[in-house]
């Protein structure tokens, strides 16, 4: 009798250590969390670049509702306005509200850097994961023919595939894209690389799980740090390259407004009305440079070598 | 009794740069049902490649199995497709490694892990599994496993990841368990606890148990059957208490004079003089013959053959019984 009351009690007090220690690893894994934040939000640059991003975003999402007005109507009229209230960028050479087509442009920039983004990130992941992970003859093949692609100037290479699939903003999205497949398929491989011979893809091997599922399941998700890190370079750099193909009128064409075209227009006028082309171009820095600073940001509280390990 | 695991000749040779490495050289054992097999020997004896070869899970290039045969049930495991081995891995026999701190994945709960595990070879629903796995996390003694459960690995102490790991391949009721040096990276208290699961899990699930150490004491706590390797090769191969009252090899002997004793209060260790070989460049002969104490002039041309002295005791030297037993007499009980 008295025996199973101790052997109770001893449980009871097992029980409420162990509750206590739950509690412990709970407060540990918010504690985590909120080291994140802090690490991210102690960095003022990333934090301005997360704003700017922000930003950017908004107006592209909601580009409709804050313009003033139709980006694409025109009224010759007051073509190349002062700036004004009622026009506070001014007008374009048709008349159309600058304001609203600097709104609609970051829809376009935004677009692309998704798709190419997606694009280059996808299969980076394809290539480079299987690059990686199998090694040997197949990494050699694969990393060799993302070297050719890698051999050209970017731009160079983006205005060839433009030209062979013809001009449009998708088509830039596309080539783009393409053009950074290999950046991101090397990211990918030197992080499966330096996970894929780690214990735990030892031990998902001895419980039977298949090499698809181990890249694509196991590996994948202990190498994404460097993939997001990436990913927002190749956004920046996506729209910046789309700016310059644009300019070159080999993406948006008209009416559609982009930033990149809009600066092509405003080149003629740069002597009587250069604010039609330090609009679009403070909005392609502007946006590119909170990307980056994003992305470094990022790669402040993603980095393991920097985030405190486990217990 | 039954038995499960037949291996036969098996040789896994390493070809690098430096020449062929023969990590395993012709390694033969049978494991039966229940039985423990303890494998032991230094670090390079060929161990940790013995378990991996029979799992298949040796790396080519620049590993390869180049003869010998693995029988489970019958079924040779080095002649069947790859997609059967596949499933035969954590289903028929798994494996935990030494690390338990490493042999999580860090970006999954220990929970969805081991469903995963289960979902991979049984046809059950999510639930049965989640049920299953909560079952093994409570099993293994992970107190509070529902919270446990959906924690991730560095939440875990060195311990409970082990215990973790145990449960996990666990998780399809294997036959074979393979452990290698499941407590290397464990403190002692913790040993003694895995320890005592391993074995206490061994008689609910009924299944064999092939465990990898350097650790004599762990060997004396858990196995029935011990194989002593050197150099890739089997020296020693008998049940654990001859081993243990009647070594006969002398590199088992060093092995046993290595390890400070309770009950006798010595000046010093006997250590084995030398190193292991480099399994590039064995030895001609036997492969122990540079550092055996013994050493006769056939050591150094032949090798010797693993042959039955006693009924279930083999070793592999040139030294006879008589010999043996003069140099048992000299250098007292123990050796």
């Amino acid at each position: 009798m008295e025996d199973t009351t101790k052997s109770n009690n001893v449980n009871k007090k097992f029980i409420l250590q162990e509750q206590v220690d739950i509690n412990i690893l709970k407060e540990q894994r918010r504690e985590q969390v909120r080291l994140s934040f802090k690490r991210f939000f102690g960095n003022r640059l990333a934090v301005i670049g997360g704003a700017i991003v922000l930003l950017v975003i908004i107006i592209a999402l909601f580009a409709s509702v804050f313009s003033a007005y139709d980006p694409y109507e025109m009224s010759p009229m007051e073509a190349r306005a002062e700036l004004s209230r009622a026009h506070p960028m001014g007008t374009d050479e048709f008349g159309r509200d600058y304001m609203s087509r600097v709104f609609y442009g970051a829809r376009i920039s935004i677009q692309v850097g998704l798709i190419s983004t997606s694009v280059a990130t996808l299969f980076g992941i394809l290539i480079g994961g299987i690059a990686g992970f199998y090694g040997k003859m197949v990494d050699i093949v694969l990393m060799r023919i993302m070297d050719a692609v890698l051999s050209f100037p970017t731009i160079l290479l983006a205005i060839v595939l433009v030209a062979i699939l013809g001009p449009s903003v998708f088509n830039a999205m596309l080539a783009i894209g393409i053009i950074y497949i290999p950046i991101s398929a090397r990211v990918v491989r030197s992080a499966v690389l330096a996970n894929k011979e780690a214990d735990y893809i030892e031990a998902a091997r001895a419980v039977g799980k298949s090499n698809f599922r181990i890249l694509f399941v196991e590996l994948l998700p202990n190498c994404l740090s460097p993939i997001i890190v990436q990913a927002t370079v190749t956004f920046a750099d996506a729209i910046i390259i789309e700016a310059g193909l644009s300019f070159l009128g080999l993406s948006a064409q008209p009416p559609i407004a982009s930033w990149g075209k809009m600066l092509n227009e405003a080149m003629e006028f740069m002597r009587t009305t250069p604010y039609l082309a330090i609009f679009p171009g403070a909005a392609i820095s502007l946006t590119v440079l909170g990307f980056n600073l994003l992305g470094d940001g990022l790669r402040d509280v993603l980095d393991p070598r920097l985030r405190r390990g486990g217990l | 009794m039954e038995e499960v695991l037949k291996v036969k000749d098996l040789k896994t040779y390493f070809y690098v740069e430096e020449g062929v490495v023969k990590a395993v050289d012709g390694v033969s054992f049978t494991l039966k049902k229940g039985e423990t097999l303890g494998i032991a020997g230094e670090s390079g004896s060929g161990k940790t490649v013995t378990s991996l070869s029979i799992l298949r899970l040796i790396p080519w290039p620049p590993g390869k199995i180049i003869s010998g045969s693995v029988e489970l049930d019958g079924t040779d495991l080095l002649k069947i497709p790859y997609r059967d081995m596949v499933n035969i891995r954590g289903n028929e026999i798994s494996m935990i490694f030494q690390d338990p701190m490493t042999s999580l994945n860090p970006v999954f709960t220990v929970g969805d892990q081991i469903i995963e595990t289960i979902l991979i070879h049984q046809k059950v629903d999510k639930r049965a599994a989640k049920k299953r796995a909560l079952e093994l996390l409570y099993e293994v003694g992970i107190p509070n496993a529902e919270v446990r459960f959906s924690q991730y690995p560095h939440e875990y102490s060195g311990g409970m990841r082990q215990r973790a790991m145990i449960a996990m391949s666990l998780a399809c009721n294997p036959k074979i368990l393979i452990a290698d040096e499941p407590t290397t990276a464990l403190d002692v208290t913790i040993q003694a606890q895995i320890l005592e699961l391993m074995n206490k899990m061994k008689e609910e699930f009924n299944n064999s148990i092939i465990i990898i150490t350097h650790d004599l004491g762990v060997i004396a706590e858990m196995v029935d059957n011990l194989i002593i390797m050197y150099a890739g090769k089997i020296v020693e191969y008998s049940d654990v208490r001859t081993i243990f009252y009647h070594p006969s090899h002398p590199y088992t002997w060093g092995l046993l004079e290595s390890i400070p004793k309770l009950e006798k209060r010595e000046k010093r260790l006997v250590p084995i003089t030398g190193n292991p070989p480099s399994l590039v460049k064995i030895p001609e002969g036997c492969s122990f013959n540079p550092r055996c104490r013994y050493r006769k002039d056939i050591c150094l041309r032949e090798v010797p053959p693993l042959i039955e002295i006693a009924p279930g005791h083999s070793i592999a030297c040139h030294l006879t019984g008589e010999e043996r037993k003069k140099v048992r007499a000299e250098v007292g009980a123990h050796a």
